[in-house]
């Protein structure tokens, strides 16, 4: 092939071209950090790159929603647990009137405490958390129990997503702890009981009722507890899979950068090269040997 | 016998002849660096001998011709080459432009928008009864679909910028056709006598060449030195003839620009140029199917997620909906009612924007406040098989999936662009340098050529000097003794 100055120099300008343009796509993910900074990048990570960032963006929701709904369970345990003691004390209370040596006004004493508790009781069942009624089902803005009778009879759940297509529900209804078995009555009975003191009463069916509503209490306390464990597990499983997620993401999109650097140093030395061999392209000629 | 003068006869024709091959390389040498230039060669013959008793004697030399090195072939191959560069760097240049317009992957992209936009209804799930949280999401379904409409503006923006690009294309091609029709003339009159106007046909070449990177061409050249040039399936160059081509864009729709031949006289379109490769293809590619294809989707992405969204939220109720008979809302509405939903024509109920209790988080009707189960409803659409991208069967994909392979698409498109246009500059390149080394000037062959040409004119200097010593010689010296 008959070569001229200009196929020479055609060369050099292309290879010196392509040489730069290897450069600047190194110093470009390098200054980045990442491979893809473009579709065109990688077509296949790209879809990756994506799924990965709505993962973790989901993630991320779901990790909120469940440690939302653990604080939610958490007043709704303390609720109970406060509620549990009440009806303890009254459970002793019945237990001590129930006790034919009291004497009447001793035990209207007594019955003085129980309506304190019966008030207390009250209070309870209108626990907030964040300005909403815990046991108001949805309907969180209305009081569930108002001036000794229930106003609020909305049973519905309301439930978080904790992982996609999941819910758990984060409420219990007043109609599960307090109305179902009449809590609020049983206690006016015992009240009524002690005040006209009506031992007898008090000793059998009083009793047995106040049993059932606290073990309805404390079988409402084992499913927030279940509930709270369970938040615990998806929440951990949310945590590990945040992890893999950010570390796959960063295997899709992110630069090794060693190996980067180290094509960098090697495009740079093939880059000083070529232009050293530009310069011996501007070689003498025929002319500078005639004369 | 032949005349006195005979010889010196012979040294003159050889002064000029090697004078005009000094010429020849000067000119060589004044045009290494022009683009398209074709070295000349001096083709020398010997002139008609004489017979003499003793034989034929040679008469001296001449300048038979001054000869273009052009190699046919490879400028053939040039051209078809060309076609398909100009088409690819197009495409290229428009789909590099399209990823920065599409910008994924980034913390500010649609599908960044579209994942705050569900993760608001998530957070309203929690908090139905707090007006910050219908706050966010009217925001966030502004933000939403307000990017959709920001991107599909900035496409077709690029589809009239394409638009002028092949306006500007086609008001090249017409004036390359013009100056290659006035070459045609030119060199037809200079070729007259037979001789190559070697020159004259160089600058053709090139704008031939230049042509077919923006138009497939054939160029066929007759007997008299003109070309035609078929394009697009009409004449374009035909000896001095020049057909020409109209773009007409009313600034409406841009996939509605028209590019047509044109009668010069009367002034009517004759019918529509067909375009099979170079850069008009690239732009009409681009314009009519890649972006239009992108819009297309994305618009088939916002009415989905208007129509599922409104399917779910006017069903529900908002706050305002305290004796069950206030009626639901559209969340979505058309900017255009007149149009359906697109991602140019997609806006949140300004109803819901002046008034937030009118975001329908609850099933209930009359309303409970606390009720988020249409919230939760409607942020779970996010996983929902609501998209069909086959067409054909059960709803396959998720709206983030459908976007998603919108994204992987132009990614696949872009990379194949930018493969062909690398691959295929490398290829004209290539014949570009074959090209080079059969036409392109040499300097040490032009001096090699130099001193050649300088040698033997000193010698055919010398060799009139001799005759002129010995015809001084016949003349002066002769014959003395008579005066």
């Amino acid at each position: 092939m008959r070569v001229t100055n200009n196929v020479l120099i055609n060369n050099l300008k292309r290879n010196l071209g392509n040489n730069l343009r290897s450069l600047d796509l190194y110093q470009n993910q390098l200054s980045t950090g990442k491979l893809i900074n473009k579709p065109s990048d990688d077509p296949v990570g790209i879809v990756d790159s994506l799924r990965l960032r709505n993962k973790l963006n989901e993630n991320k929701q779901f990790q909120s929603n469940t440690s939302d709904a653990q604080s939610w369970l958490e007043s709704t345990n303390d609720a109970l647990g406060s509620l549990t003691d009440v009806l303890n004390r009254v459970y002793e209370l019945t237990i001590y009137s129930a006790n034919g040596t009291f004497e009447d006004q001793e035990r209207k004493a007594l019955s003085d405490e129980i309506g304190q508790l019966i008030e207390e009781v009250g209070s309870i069942a209108n626990s907030t958390h964040g300005g909403r009624y815990i046991f108001g089902g949805s309907n969180t803005l209305n009081k569930p129990y108002e001036s000794g009778a229930w106003t609020n009879a909305n049973t519905d759940s309301i439930k978080y997503e904790i992982s996609v297509g999941v819910t758990i529900p984060i409420n219990i209804t007043a109609q599960d702890v307090f109305i179902d078995n009449d809590m609020i009555g049983t206690l006016q009975e015992i009240y009524n009981h002690m005040q006209s003191g009506d031992t007898l009463s008090l000793s059998s069916t009083d009793l047995g009722k106040l049993q059932t509503n606290i073990d309805q209490v404390l079988s409402c306390l084992a499913q927030v507890g279940a509930r709270v464990n369970r938040l615990e597990m998806t929440n951990e499983r949310l945590l590990e899979q945040e992890v893999n997620f950010t570390k796959l993401q960063s295997s899709v999109e992110d630069i090794d950068i060693a190996k980067t650097l180290l094509q960098l140093k090697n495009q740079e030395s093939v880059y000083q090269s070529s232009l050293s061999v530009g310069a011996h392209i501007i070689m003498p000629t025929l002319m500078d040997f005639l004369n | 016998m032949s005349s006195t003068f005979f010889g010196l006869n012979i040294g003159i024709k050889a002064l000029q002849a090697q004078q005009r091959a000094l010429d020849v390389t000067s000119h060589n040498i004044a045009n290494a660096n022009t683009q398209g230039y074709s070295r000349q060669d001096v083709i020398m013959e010997t002139t008609v001998p004489i017979k003499t008793r003793e034989g034929y004697i040679g008469t001296g030399v001449d300048v038979k011709e001054i000869r273009r090195i052009r190699d046919q072939f490879v400028d053939t191959q040039i051209r078809t080459e060309n076609k398909v560069l100009g088409e690819w760097e197009t495409k290229s240049d428009l789909l590099s432009k399209v990823e920065m317009i599409i910008n994924e992957p980034s913390d500010n992209s649609l599908s960044s928008i579209m994942d705050q936009y569900w993760e608001s209804w998530q957070q309203l799930s929690k908090n139905p009864e707090s007006a910050a949280a219908r706050g966010v999401v009217v925001q966030s379904g502004v933000n939403m679909a307000d990017t959709f409409a920001q991107i599909d503006r900035m496409l077709s923006e690029l589809q009239a910028d394409i638009n002028s690009g092949i306006n500007s294309t086609v008001a090249e091609i017409n004036s390359i056709s013009k100056q290659i029709a006035d070459l045609n003339e030119q060199i037809v009159k200079a070729e007259m006598d037979g001789a190559k106007a070697n020159d004259l046909r160089d600058k053709r070449d090139l704008l031939v060449e230049q042509l077919s990177e923006l138009i497939p061409l054939d160029a066929v050249e007759d007997q008299y030195g003109a070309i035609t040039i078929t394009a697009g399936g009409a004449t374009l160059v035909s000896s001095s003839y020049v057909g020409s081509m109209i773009f007409t864009d009313d600034g409406s729709d841009p996939t509605q620009a028209r590019l047509e031949w044109i009668n010069k006289y009367t002034g009517n379109t004759i019918g529509p140029v067909n375009i099979t490769g170079g850069k008009l293809k690239g732009y009409l590619d681009m314009r009519d199917e890649e972006i239009a294809g992108i819009k297309d989707e994305l618009s088939t992405l916002a009415a989905k997620i208007a129509e599922e969204v409104n399917a779910l939220h006017s069903a529900g109720s908002g706050l305002n909906n305290t004796t069950g008979i206030e009626p639901g809302l559209d969340f979505f509405v058309k900017k255009d009612v007149t149009k359906p939903f697109g991602a140019d024509n997609i806006t949140v109920n300004q109803t819901i924007i002046d008034d937030l209790n009118c975001i329908a988080a609850s099933t209930a009707s009359p309303v409970i406040e606390g009720d988020s189960s249409n919230a939760l409803a409607i942020a779970q659409l996010k996983n929902k098989l609501t998209m069909n991208p086959t067409l054909t069967g059960d709803n396959r994909a998720t709206f983030d999936d459908y976007y998603n392979s919108i994204v992987a698409q132009l990614g696949i498109d872009a990379r194949e662009a930018e493969r062909m246009y690398d691959n295929q500059t490398l290829l004209v390149d290539q014949l570009l340098n074959r090209r080079e080394s059969v036409s392109g000037v040499s300097l040490d062959e032009e001096m090699a050529n130099m001193i050649k040409y300088q040698h033997s004119y000193t010698a055919a200097a010398r060799v009139i000097n001799t005759m002129d010593e010995m015809l001084d010689l016949i003349v002066n010296r002769l014959g003395l003794v008579g005066r």
